[in-house]
């Protein structure tokens, strides 16, 4: 506690010394790493630096350190800002997986091509599985339209010949999941021992209602 | 532990019902929790986190549950626990139907 309210001070009147105070909140925020709340702090200072200039080097710490509530807040941020190219770029690179589904749309329509473009496309089509998967509410043919966008989404992605390695896994990891592992699917056969060292499959349940948890004591 | 699981077993014990759990502990561990009755149904041995069965199903958290219904299609998907009697007496209906 004693802590944050010295940094919070010090952030305080570099800020009000230095004008902005960018460069030395952004030294604060690196060695507050230790606690989430002191980051946020720091970035609370910076947030009206960051409406006006956009702040590049808040920004590129944010990509390069930030935890998910203080990329949700600089990204929140960010799309409060007129929008431009560059910062629709950052807005990906801050969320990486934690942009919401209108906004990750907007980011794809906005930018004609590239990796951020794919990663976003990616990220759009894992948001569409998981909500198909999560409403309850929806019906066999509902849920399948949804993974069907989902794989379109995959198919298109995965020709595209300049992939990063391990967006090209993800890509195949999420169709296989769609495709085997949702609702409507058939589940894939699990060979294996049970806690006899007796060997049996999944299918020899055929016939039967299946309940099947993964779980542990640990 | 465990109570829900149990009961499920005992009172679906005679319909077209099965509780098969894939368990990610020790072996050792495993067998202790069978022979104090703790455990009451069938287990595939996947060892650890991240073991064979539960890497290729992409299990991100546990406790996950799947339900399959009589044909073996994926009618549920759950991360948390939830009463799922419900869709356990529509799947089971359908089963003895068929």
């Amino acid at each position: 506690m004693k802590i944050r309210l010295a940094i919070t001070i010090l952030a305080l009147l570099i800020r009000g010394a230095c004008g902005d105070g960018v460069a030395e909140a952004n030294k604060l925020i690196s060695q507050s790493r230790k606690n989430d709340v002191e980051a946020m702090t720091v970035l609370d200072l910076v947030a009206d630096d960051l409406k006006e200039k956009g702040v590049p080097k808040v920004i590129e710490w944010v990509i390069e350190n930030g935890y998910a509530e203080e990329r949700k807040k600089v990204g929140d941020l960010i799309w409060s800002l007129p929008k431009n190219d560059q910062l629709m770029v950052n807005y990906v690179q801050i969320l990486g997986f934690y942009g919401e589904r209108d906004q990750l749309e907007a980011v794809i329509k906005k930018l004609p091509s590239g990796k951020v473009h794919q990663k976003a496309r990616f990220r759009l089509a894992l948001l569409v599985a998981e909500d198909a998967q999560r409403d309850l509410t929806l019906t066999d043919t509902q849920r399948a339209k949804a993974n069907q966008t989902v794989v379109t989404i995959l198919d298109k992605l995965e020709k595209e010949n300049d992939l990063d390695e391990i967006l090209e896994r993800w890509i195949k990891d999420l169709k296989y999941k769609v495709t085997h592992l949702v609702v409507g699917c058939e589940a894939p056969d699990i060979e294996g021992f049970d806690q006899d060292g007796k060997k049996f499959r999944l299918s020899d349940y055929r016939g039967k209602v299946v309940l099947l948890p993964f779980w542990g004591i640990w | 532990m465990f109570p829900y699981e149990r009961s499920l077993v005992e009172k679906w014990k005679d319909e077209p019902f099965a509780l098969i759990g894939v368990n990610t502990d020790p072996s050792e561990r495993l067998s202790k929790y069978v022979k104090n009755g703790t455990i009451t149904w069938r287990n595939f041995r996947d060892e650890k986190v991240g073991g064979p069965i539960s890497s290729k199903w992409d299990i991100v958290g546990w406790p996950t549950i799947y339900l399959l219904d009589h044909k073996g299609i994926i009618r549920h998907v759950g991360q948390a626990k939830e009463d799922l009697d419900k869709t356990l007496i529509k799947l089971i209906k359908k089963a003895k139907e068929d």
